[in-house]
């Protein structure tokens, strides 16, 4: 699932955009500097406690603290960590207390440290401010080099400083292994997802396509947030690599009625198709980069084959 | 056709609407069926024509029993003016007239040249015929009437029905109305008209039936049911009597009981 | 004001459906005008262009022209029955009720595995709502019809809301919007052919009402002297509307004041005979549903615009017209 899932989610399944730590990247990006600021801000106050009482009440968040931090540290993850649809760390987090991040619970769990994603619960944050809990909000990631800013950017908030440089060390050495420095031939990547979303230009998704030298249909049709792709849309455009969101079919919502339709089958049929968790890129992780690593080698594979169909 | 009705029973919620009633309607012959509200005019009219459920008691046609007519049959047979004259859409009149033509015609056939025949007929029988495309909805109260008992017409059944065919309507088109059902009647056509007015019943009625209560309190002639006895007992009325030209006629004059309650 | 001959207006009307039908079949967002046709009768592209047209656009003409078709059929039958201008499938809740059938059916996980269940359950809902105001009808008049309806389309909107939010799918409960403003974007003939059969149903059981329905004209207690079973009428029409409003609202959602604008409109130029207004109104209906649909398609921004939407926006000034002109009405009932 691509960062902007709020955005298909409409207003009216705030909650879930919300606790999924994604939201409208529209006002992600006119708001950047001033969160940014904020953000330091609040790193600097609680720079020098070593929280024992961590709760993270956001999916992305909640992936980040369970990398960095002792288990015995963290009192309490989000709901969605456990979720395997849109969590990475679903199996690992067995036995750590879950919350719904309702301001209640959250005071109940006696937390000497927050740790939530930058948009969205701003009114529980403001709460919990006020009566004087300490919240860290990590902005967004909405490239890849962000994910390293938010994890030493955390590892310094949960005093776990050198465990964030190792993690954030074998990312960048990972990342300079998988890019593609400087493609001549860009062929056409399509996340198609529920209600027909695909991505724009920008964004973690994007960035990622990019690095693996490929394109995405913000390239390709000149749009840069995400957007809707009919079907017809879809056929047309053609694309060399598809990866198929979620699809959602236990409960089953119409949604999820695109995945049976023929001219889905037909585009598959015409393309190499991957299978990348939305997990990966749902929210900014060291995880991230196992999706940048499928398109890599699905590009290799596409490059490869037409290299010998035409030598 | 001769219509045949005996010792009707119409009950609905255990109260009992006619009791025991009979009549009969002979070709040609202009029947009057009068009596107080209440008294179950309306009832008896809805019951020959098949809208009202009958309890106990026959209708019959020429002797067969109503119940042995397919539906189709006994439209063609009985043609019925209720008491509503309602006209929802503003269909043009000739439209309207046609409808009488539905129990003629086969569901799917276009409308054949004898219908519109026929229709014409019946409009300019009631004096109708220039308003042939005016919309039924714009009509005046006596206007619309007409227009009605022109499309009761155009059913060309052997009997008629209406009810209450002059409310609502000045003299002057009272009296056309009536002059319209007598002629109806007296060219063949057997006609069952429900009268609230005393004075035009005795004037054109050939024979007349008084409900009383659900039952038949006089039959026969207009002199011999609309006598000061019957209508003091049936009406509570008194009368004025005179002869014009020969001819007898009957005023409603006052209460007997000065409206206090009974 | 001459009505047109019906033969005429009959066959204007079957010209423009296949004129829109033809239309919808040329836009679509990868070529607008004939540009798929050309490349197809070119070769060039043929297998992506005959997908396109015989997968996405051709079901999508064909559910346009059989919902509109069934909703325009429904509203004049209901019209007719119910001698009421006001009575669409829309405004009385038929439709809610249609929805909310096809909502459980579809999120319970049920039409996944047995598809006709959608349909069936859409249909149950309808017939359930129609048995409902029937009664009300009969004794109440204009207002108590409209009031019922209102009724019945919030209980069914708020129960349709309820079913959505129980769904532990996130999706779900955004896709109110669908079942309130309809849509009929990216179907396959898979839904075509699954609400064929009821379609024909309904159309056939309202067909065979016609010309009862002029009888009716003058109300009930002369329509049956002149030989209508007002039992089997309204059996009919109850059945048939019910089927054509449910399987429609099951792939649409709910579409409304087609059967409101389109009766509307072409009622005087059938000299308001209600018979000859079923046939019209059918092909009516078909026509504004296409024509619709193709102005969705040419709207279309990053958000699709709405079937429900342009049809009432079509819709509601003659909605207003016909509650101002039906005032007096309201008093007489």
């Amino acid at each position: 699932m691509p960062p902007s899932t709020s955005e298909r989610f409409g207003d009216g399944a705030a909650m879930d955009g919300i606790a999924r730590g994604v939201d409208g990247r529209v006002r992600g990006r006119t708001l950047a500097p001033l969160c940014a600021l904020v953000a330091t801000l609040s790193y600097i106050s609680v720079a020098d406690a070593r929280p024992e009482r961590i709760v993270s009440i956001n999916v992305c968040t909640d992936q980040l603290v369970a990398a960095l931090a002792p288990r015995e540290r963290i009192a309490s993850l989000s709901y969605i960590a456990a979720d395997p649809r849109t969590s990475a760390i679903a199996t690992e987090i067995e036995g750590i207390a879950l919350n719904r991040g309702t301001a209640e619970e959250i005071i109940a769990l006696e937390p000497d440290l927050i740790v939530t994603g930058q948009f969205g619960m701003r009114s529980t944050v403001a709460l919990l401010r006020r009566i004087g809990f300490t919240v860290l909000e990590l902005p967004m990631a909405e490239t890849v080099a962000d994910i390293a800013s938010n994890v030493l950017h955390l590892g310094a908030a949960l005093d776990q400083r050198d465990k964030a440089r190792v993690i954030v060390d074998a990312l960048e050495a990972r990342l300079r292994k998988l890019s593609v420095a400087d493609a001549a031939e860009r062929p056409l990547f399509v996340n198609y997802d529920a209600n027909g979303w695909t991505t724009g230009q920008t964004g973690l998704l994007a960035d990622i396509v990019h690095r693996a030298g490929l394109a995405t249909p913000g390239d390709r049709f000149g749009f840069t947030e995400s957007m809707r792709l009919s079907l017809e849309g879809l056929l047309h455009a053609e694309p060399e690599i598809v990866d198929l969101g979620y699809p959602w079919e236990d409960p089953p919502a119409l949604a999820s009625r695109l995945w049976r339709h023929p001219i889905l089958r037909a585009v598959i049929d015409r393309a190499h198709l991957v299978d990348i968790p939305d997990s990966a890129w749902l929210c900014g992780t060291p995880h991230t980069l196992d999706a940048l690593a499928t398109l890599r080698a699905a590009r290799d594979e596409i490059i490869g084959q037409q290299q010998a169909g035409s030598p | 056709m001769q219509l045949d009705v005996d010792s009707l029973v119409v009950r609905a919620q255990e109260r009992v609407l006619l009791d025991h009633v009979a009549l009969s309607v002979a070709p040609g012959e202009l029947v009057g069926l009068i009596g107080p509200n209440g008294a179950g005019k309306t009832t008896l009219l809805r019951a020959i024509v098949g809208s009202q459920r009958i309890t106990g008691g026959s209708v019959r046609l020429d002797g067969r029993a109503i119940d042995d007519f397919d539906t189709r049959a006994r439209a063609r047979a009985l043609a019925y003016l209720p008491q509503d004259r309602q006209i929802e859409w503003p269909l043009p009149v000739s439209e309207i007239v046609m409808l009488g033509r539905y129990p003629h015609r086969s569901r799917l056939a276009p409308p054949d040249a004898r219908s519109d025949e026929v229709a014409t007929r019946a409009l300019a029988a009631v004096d109708a015929a220039p308003l042939s495309a005016r919309r039924a909805t714009v009509l005046s109260g006596g206007e619309r009437t007409r227009v009605l008992l022109a499309r009761a017409l155009a059913v060309e059944a052997p009997l008629l029905l209406v009810d209450e065919p002059v409310a609502g309507l000045d003299p002057y088109h009272q009296l056309h109305v009536m002059e319209i059902l007598r002629d109806t009647a007296h060219s063949g056509t057997g006609v069952l008209a429900v009268l609230h007015d005393l004075t035009l019943t005795m004037r054109f009625m050939d024979r007349v039936v008084l409900l009383h209560d659900g039952r038949i309190a006089a039959h026969g002639a207009p002199a011999d049911v609309l006598t000061p006895a019957n209508l003091r007992d049936v009406y509570r009325i008194s009368t004025l009597e005179g002869i014009n030209k020969s001819t007898r006629y009957v005023l409603p004059w006052s209460r007997l009981d000065n409206g206090t309650p009974t | 004001m001459n009505p047109i001959r019906f033969g005429t207006l009959l066959a204007a009307l079957v010209g423009l459906t296949a004129v829109l039908f033809a239309v919808s079949l040329a836009v679509g967002p990868t070529g607008t005008g004939l540009r798929a046709f050309v490349d197809l009768a070119a070769g060039r592209d043929r297998e992506m262009w005959s997908l396109i047209i015989w997968e996405l656009r051709l079901p999508r003409a064909l559910l346009a022209l059989i919902v509109g078709a069934s909703l325009g059929l429904a509203g004049a039958s209901l019209q007719g029955f119910l001698r009421n201008p006001l009575a669409e499938p829309g405004i009385i809740g038929i439709s809610s009720a249609a929805a909310l059938g096809a909502v459980i059916a579809i999120y319970s996980g049920i039409a996944m595995r047995f598809p006709v269940v959608l349909p069936l359950l859409a249909i149950a809902g309808s017939l359930t709502a129609v048995s409902v105001l029937q009664p009300l009808a009969a004794r109440g008049g204009a207002l108590t019809l409209i009031l019922a309806g209102v009724a019945i389309s919030s209980l069914c909107g708020a129960l349709t809301a309820l079913a959505l939010s129980l769904s532990s799918n996130p999706f779900a409960s955004l896709e109110i919007v669908y079942w309130m403003l309809g849509s009929i974007t990216d179907r396959s003939l898979a839904d075509v052919w699954l609400i064929l059969p009821f379609v024909a149903l309904g159309w056939g059981l309202l067909a065979a009402t016609s010309g009862q329905l002029a009888a009716l004209t003058l109300g009930p207690e002369t329509a049956i002297s002149l030989g209508v079973d007002l039992a089997r009428l309204q059996w009919l029409v109850t059945l048939g509307a019910a089927c054509c409003v449910g399987a429609a609202t099951a792939v649409a959602g709910v579409i409304g004041f087609v059967g409101l604008v389109v009766p509307h409109l072409l009622r005087p130029l059938v000299g308001f005979h209600p018979s000859r207004l079923l046939p019209v109104s059918a092909l009516g209906g078909a026509a504004l549903l296409l024509a619709a649909d193709v102005c969705v398609r040419l709207l279309s921004t990053e958000s699709e615009v709405r079937l429900g939407v342009v049809t009432a926006l079509i819709g509601v000034p003659f909605f207003f017209y016909l509650v101002v002109r039906s005032r007096s009405a309201y008093g007489a009932s």
